[in-house]
């Protein structure tokens, strides 16, 4: 697929529950082998977003299809190229994890099951253990399992690793780098845990009220904030600072830290070569950003 | 007194007030209806009262093990204060239900509707005294064995009292006082500390062993599984076949895993049923189309397997003909069991009663509500309250229809009976069938309510 084929294209999509507007005139394109963070408050409309991409919900108004289909009309050959992990997901509760993992292997032909049997050994998940009386943390690593098991083109993660300690967490990301090792998986990865985000995506898509407010690369959204922090040399520093674009400013008589936007790296410098202080330029963490973005 | 209050308003809440209220209008307007033809639905309609109160003692030992409960000062002492005063709140409603019984019932007042109407307060208080009291202190097996019990339990009770209500004026003074002279005995026992104390800890050793208990609880036998694993295998991976199959696991693996219990419940059942009556036999048919409340359809789920809407529509078609051939298959395997029962199960000739087989001819019965009841969980998935109102206007239509084809008062001819019945279950499925299709092609297919769907 090309920029001209997005896996995924939602435009002008409303959808409303009762008196509240849980997307409203989203417009969104996701490519091949992106890896998208989606990241918002909660009741932004996430998850009423990744929904309409498997076709759960369908649309008010507005279109959204997903591999060149609509989303209601969406078959076993698109839906099986997806895997969906979802943060409070159903799992069958009566079955043992071994017999849930062999019924949902059932419905595709992809199943890899070399993959699953280290994933069962990595992740220690005891296959003889009714999945009701599973732990959160063991069910979510089920979770994972079932939506990564056979190999989808599309993973769909929906708050994965909420549930997860933080080793665990850690080997979780270690095994999203792997699956984003192929150039064609396509993640989107919706969390509230910004500092992990922030390690595997490439893409970032901010969300409120069910608004897009932000659809940008990472890359370039990180070249588009910036943190000086200016130390003094001799004395003070000047009353007036000449940066454009400055967004929060926080200073003591001899050092200032500026949140600026908008600006490159070179030009930060040019504007503070007048001063006889030290430079040192950084890019904001994602927590900042989305802060800054959201409020 | 403040923590008695406290745990009063968490016992009384006004949504579960509504649905009770949703669930009593139309049960006394249809058993008031229902008794004017006959003592054995007034029988049944006691026989509700107590069974409901059931519900009540799930209420109470649900706020006794919450682990909030410690936090109250004198919880354990207020307990028996709790348990009679929803007992009393319950209670208050039942004689006017009663009344509308026999109001319909009798055409003067005499002495047995006065002694009804009044027993009705006891009855209802005994009933929740009763449930609350063998909640707290039977033994942990002696509880679990109960709703096995229950069916079978119910039917003795019917056949009692249809007797009580057919043969003896004099029994319902005797009611009075031994329902209270029970709710004293409860009392005194709730009052016992060291007891209700050894109940608590059991009620909460329960509630937390259900959560933690790792490899417990039933899972689906290997047989079941390998059945319904090897038919999906016989088709193509994107063929309906493989999702029907799937779907049918995932509504019958569950239940068929307790093909065990559930054959000795039948067996018990038809031992009773026996001795109970054509119209009570034709009146459980009738309810075991309640099975669409238990299976599951393959709509609504967030586990994504790669089933598209037009897959989910098939498979819930095939998960509810499938109930109603499981039902049907029970109802015939209860009416040939009976024939057999009738050949050597004995006359109880001092209580009148003998046992008779069930009816070939009505088994039919038993998947008449299921498409209705199908379409109308459907509904109610959006709509919660949707499935209680629409569970008793269902039933109604059918009890007023099976009376009035049992009555010697019968305003249709018996002839009649089959066409409407095909009526009602035709239009049933084709009700079932347009509901399914609007949730396939518009409805949100997750289960989560609207609002928390953010």
């Amino acid at each position: 697929m090309t920029k001209e084929n997005p896996i995924v294209r939602m435009t002008g999509v409303h959808k409303r529950f009762g008196k509240i507007q849980a997307l409203d005139g989203v417009d969104l394109s996701i490519y091949p082998g992106s890896i998208i963070g989606l990241l918002g408050a909660n009741g932004a409309g996430k998850s009423t977003l990744l929904r309409h991409i498997i076709g759960l919900y369908l649309p008010d108004r507005g279109r959204c299809t997903t591999f060149g289909c609509e989303a209601g009309k969406l078959g076993p050959s698109e839906l099986g190229r997806i895997g969906y992990v979802h943060q409070e997901g159903e799992l069958l509760d009566w079955m043992k994890a071994g017999q849930l993992i062999r019924y949902v292997s059932t419905y595709y032909p992809t199943w890899n099951r070399q993959l699953e049997a280290q994933y069962i050994a990595d992740y220690e998940i005891s296959t003889d253990a009714r999945v009701g009386s599973l732990s959160p943390g063991q069910r979510q690593k089920l979770a994972i399992l079932l939506a990564i098991g056979f190999e989808p083109e599309l993973l769909i993660l929906d708050e994965p690793a909420a549930a997860l300690d933080p080793v665990m967490r850690a080997n979780f990301l270690d095994l999203l780098l792997q699956i984003i090792q192929d150039e064609n998986k396509t993640i989107i990865i919706s969390s509230h845990i910004l500092s992990d985000v922030e390690k595997v995506i490439d893409h970032v898509v901010i969300m409120k009220q069910g608004r897009i407010l932000l659809d940008f690369g990472f890359d370039e959204l990180r070249e588009r904030y910036s943190r000086v922090r200016l130390s003094a040399l001799s004395g003070k520093l000047p009353t007036e600072l000449p940066f454009t674009n400055v967004l929060d400013c926080q200073r003591t008589t001899g050092e200032a830290i500026l949140t600026v936007q908008g600006c490159s790296v070179e030009q930060l410098q040019q504007q503070a070569e007048s001063l006889n202080c030290r430079v040192e330029i950084q890019t904001l963490p994602l927590e900042d950003i989305y802060r800054i973005v959201v409020s | 007194m403040n923590t008695l209050m406290v745990r009063l308003r968490a016992s009384f809440r006004w949504r579960t007030a509504c649905i009770w209220l949703l669930v009593w209008i139309p049960l006394m307007v249809d058993w008031a209806f229902a008794a004017k033809l006959s003592l054995i639905l007034l029988s049944l309609c006691v026989l509700t009262v107590i069974a409901l109160s059931g519900q009540m003692s799930g209420l109470q030992s649900g706020i006794f093990a919450k682990p909030v409960s410690f936090c109250l000062p004198g919880y354990r002492r207020n307990l028996r204060t709790i348990i009679f005063v929803d007992a009393l709140l319950y209670a208050l409603f039942v004689p006017l239900f009663f009344y509308l019984v026999t109001l319909s019932l009798f055409e003067e007042s005499g002495l047995l509707e006065r002694c009804l109407v009044a027993s009705g307060f006891v009855i209802a208080m005994m009933a929740v005294a009763l449930s609350g009291g063998l909640r707290f202190f039977l033994s942990r097996i002696a509880w679990a064995l109960l709703p096995l019990l229950t069916f079978p339990l119910c039917i003795l009770g019917y056949i009692v009292l249809v007797r009580a209500f057919e043969h003896s004026l004099l029994l319902w003074p005797v009611v009075i006082p031994v329902c209270v002279v029970y709710c004293v005995f409860v009392w005194r026992r709730l009052g016992d500390i060291e007891r209700v104390k050894r109940a608590h800890r059991r009620l909460v050793l329960d509630a937390a062993e259900q959560c933690t208990q790792a490899g417990g609880g039933k899972t689906v036998l290997p047989e079941v599984e390998a059945l319904f694993l090897s038919r999906m295998k016989r088709y193509g991976y994107t063929h309906t076949g493989r999702y029907m199959w799937g779907g049918l696991y995932r509504a019958f693996g569950p239940i068929l895993s307790y093909w065990r219990w559930i054959f000795v419940s039948l067996l018990g059942s038809v031992l009773v049923l026996g001795y109970a009556g054509n119209v009570v036999q034709e009146l459980i048919f009738v309810a075991l189309g309640s099975i669409a409340f238990i299976i599951h359809l393959p709509i609504t789920s967030d586990m994504l397997l790669p089933e598209g809407r037009r897959e989910r529509y098939y498979s819930a078609v095939a998960s509810a003909c499938a109930a109603m051939v499981i039902a049907t298959a029970a109802a015939v395997a209860a009416a040939g069991l009976s024939s057999v029962f009738a050949l050597f199960m004995p006359e109880i000739a001092r209580y009148g009663l003998h046992y008779t087989a069930i009816r070939l001819e009505t088994v039919y019965l038993a998947c008449l509500l299921t498409p209705g009841l199908f379409a109308f969980k459907l509904l109610a998935y959006r709509i919660p309250i949707f499935a209680i109102i629409s569970f008793y206007a269902v039933t109604t239509l059918v009890v007023v229809a099976i009376i009035y084809l049992d009555s010697e008062v019968s305003v249709l001819p018996r002839s009649a009976g089959p066409v409407l019945f095909a009526t009602v279950f035709v239009s049933g499925c084709a009700f079932f069938l347009l509901i399914l299709w609007r949730v396939c092609a518009k409805w949100c297919l997750t289960k989560e309510e609207r609002w928390k769907a953010l």
